[in-house]
């Protein structure tokens, strides 16, 4: 197939693409609320003038083969994370290859890190295969942290593009960009750590557990310095009970029993307009949800001492709870 | 009843209004059908919503089930309209023919207003709700009327609806589950009335939907107040608080007030984290947190005490219907029965 004729018939076929880009998308969010972590996602089709530069520039690709005429990010917030999403994309989806830049690095050097997944495409027993059948549609997904993709954006991506462009750089320069990678490496490394270390207050360890939960059905991101705040308020309702008793005991088995309605309800586009209570794109509202079950009078009473109480009534009416 | 689940995730279909004045003589004001739909746009549709779910979910609110024979059409309505083989056309006849029969039920002493009648959905299940609401005095209602189509405006939702002060309101929901005639969940809200009281005025409602509460007063009163007692003497070990809950128990039950609510005694007389096991317990024993009318005839006997007090001021106290529990002689107060527990208060 000549340039041309390639450039004419992906104008014919991109928007079936991106449709696919778009699915995928929605696939690989997915796969980010099973494991209850919190992603930026991402999926689009090759613009027509970029898929032609590629085929220009690389011969030895063909249109058909090409691929990364749709390609997906993952994009998640702690090293740790990477390798439970990638288990999870190789059981979800087809894939022809996985490379992890890691490994291909080595122990003595430093440089571009991500998870790249080949020739993603739906398995056969998807219920869209036949739209999206995997001969014909597949791409490539990037599985990165934010430092990972910080360094690319900035470094690599944007500047230099490929390991090629970089060593025709002056040597000193290379250096100075391998050792940024270096540096992002080992913050990832030490936010980890970190994160593993911390010895959390009871409402940081009530908090992580309801953001688990919180992204397992929603994905806006909340804010975290109001979220303690509330939680704060509201575990005397609990009594004596410790951070872990709350969740265990309270939290996750009322949770578990309204799962899908709790992602019927957050997937709801009606919830996302300009009357939505500020509480409820946020992990407290499940811990909300649980009194309102099983304490609305005290929580109310509770909730008076600090909040504006039209703001209860909005979270709880979208749980389906009256106050009156 | 409708669950909160099905309530938060109710979706507002089409809605459409009738004015259904009272009948008072020849001459009076007739009953104004519309025969199209009220568009409403989407702010106001969750608005809508958003008080149906606080009614609804109140402590007004009682499950209801369909009379075996009720003298009211509106079950059979119901019943049409949310068989397979939806149509608007069909929506539309069936609310005439509720505001028809509203009109014709409507004696002069309940208050004239307009039915408001919504399709609903709720997961993939077909429902209707039903509201009434208070024609105020000062409220323009804008009616459209063009080549012989008439239809409410938008803005009687926020006349009537949607102000923050709408005090009379009556709104029943139904949601079908099944194939067969009785295969539906139900729940109304009157804010005027209490369910169970006898007057006329309070048995409207119910008597214009065909409907009658879904479990009598005296099978939710004593189906509550035997699970409690239960969950007290299985799993409360502090002799204190069995103490402070069977009293307040009782004390709730036989106060005057027509309702208890269920919610408002854990909340109100059981502390934490007893509550919370109480509340899983009842909800195991299918023992609903939503309030009911008191109907204490089937326990009676174990509300009833008898107190017996000795010369030196010591109180027996039993139920009136286990008379030998306790032996009175001449010179002493027999309890025949083996210690329990001992408490010091």
């Amino acid at each position: 197939m000549t340039i041309e004729e390639a450039r004419a018939d992906w104008i014919r076929v991109r928007g079936h693409h991106r449709d696919f880009a778009e699915l995928l998308k929605s696939r690989l969010s997915a796969v980010t609320k099973s494991l209850g972590i919190y992603a930026e996602i991402s999926a689009r089709e090759k613009e027509t003038h970029s898929l032609v530069k590629k085929l220009i520039k690389k011969p030895h690709l063909s249109y058909e083969t090409l691929p990364d005429k749709v390609g997906a990010r993952v994009v998640v917030r702690l090293r740790s994370e990477l390798a439970p999403i990638e288990n999870r994309v190789k059981e979800v989806f087809k894939f022809s290859a996985v490379e992890d830049k890691a490994a291909k690095l080595g122990f003595d050097k430093v440089g571009y890190l991500s998870i790249h997944v080949d020739g993603i495409a739906l398995r056969e027993d998807d219920p869209e295969i036949n739209r999206f059948p995997s001969t014909g549609f597949f791409g490539e997904l990037q599985i990165r942290t934010l430092g990972q993709h910080l360094w690319s954006e900035v470094s690599h991506d944007t500047f230099y593009k490929n390991d090629e462009l970089v060593n025709k750089l002056p040597e000193d320069l290379q250096r100075r960009v391998h050792l940024s990678a270096g540096l992002v490496e080992v913050a990832d490394r030490e936010f980890d750590r970190m994160n593993e270390e911390a010895r959390p207050s009871p409402e940081i360890e009530v908090f992580s557990g309801l953001e688990k939960l919180y992204y397992s059905v929603a994905t806006k991101r909340p804010d975290i310095e109001l979220s303690l705040d509330v939680i704060n308020l509201i575990l005397p309702l609990y009594g004596e009970a410790s951070a872990r008793e709350i969740l265990e005991r309270h939290i996750i088995p009322n949770f578990e029993n309204h799962r899908d309605q709790l992602a019927a309800i957050y997937s709801d586009p009606d919830y996302d307009y300009d009357g939505a209570s500020a509480f409820f794109f946020q992990p407290e509202a499940l811990l909300i949800y649980e009194r309102l079950h099983f304490d609305r009078a005290q929580l109310l009473a509770k909730w008076n001492e600090r909040y504006p109480e039209k703001e209860l009534e909005r979270v709880a009416t979208s749980f389906g709870f009256s106050l009156e | 009843m409708l669950t909160n689940d099905q309530l938060a995730t109710m979706v507002l279909r089409h809605a459409i209004f009738h004015d259904v004045p009272n009948q008072r003589g020849q001459g009076g004001q007739q009953v104004i059908l519309s025969t199209d739909l009220t568009p409403i746009d989407a702010e106001r549709r969750r608005l809508l919503k958003t008080k149906l779910v606080k009614s609804l979910d109140s402590i007004h609110a009682y499950g209801m089930v369909f009379q075996d024979q009720p003298a009211s059409t509106v079950p059979g309505f119901v019943r049409d309209v949310t068989a397979t083989g939806y149509t608007e056309a069909k929506f539309v006849t069936a609310s005439q023919g509720m505001a028809q029969h509203l009109y014709q039920v409507q004696s002069g002493a309940v208050s004239p207003g307009l039915l408001c009648v919504i399709d609903i959905v709720i997961g993939n299940r077909h429902g209707l709700i039903l509201m009434k609401l208070e024609r105020d005095e000062g409220a323009e209602l804008k009616m459209k009327a063009e080549r012989g189509r008439t239809h409410f405006e938008m803005s009687v939702l926020d006349s009537l609806v949607l102000t923050g002060n709408t005090r009379l309101f009556k709104a029943v929901a139904f949601l079908r589950l099944g194939a067969g005639d009785d295969d539906f969940e139900m729940s109304a809200c009157d804010n005027q009335h209490n369910p169970t009281d006898t007057n006329e005025m309070a048995r409207f409602w119910q008597k214009y939907l065909g409907c009658e509460l879904e479990e009598a007063a005296r099978v939710s009163t004593s189906k509550f107040f035997n699970a409690t007692m239960e969950f007290v003497n299985q799993h409360v070990d502090d002799p204190e608080l069995q103490t402070v809950i069977y009293e307040s128990l009782h004390s709730e039950l036989r106060s005057a007030r027509a309702a208890f609510s269920p919610r408002a005694f854990l909340t109100n007389h059981v502390p934490e984290p007893v509550r919370h096991e109480l509340n899983l317990f009842l909800g195991e024993k299918h023992v609903s947190l939503a309030s009911f009318p008191k109907g204490t005839q089937d326990i009676r006997g174990s509300l009833r005490r008898l107190t017996y007090i000795s010369e030196a001021g010591v109180r027996v106290v039993a139920p009136e219907d286990r008379g030998e529990l306790v032996t009175v002689g001449e010179a002493q107060i027999v309890v025949n029965d083996r210690l329990s527990r001992l408490g010091r208060s």
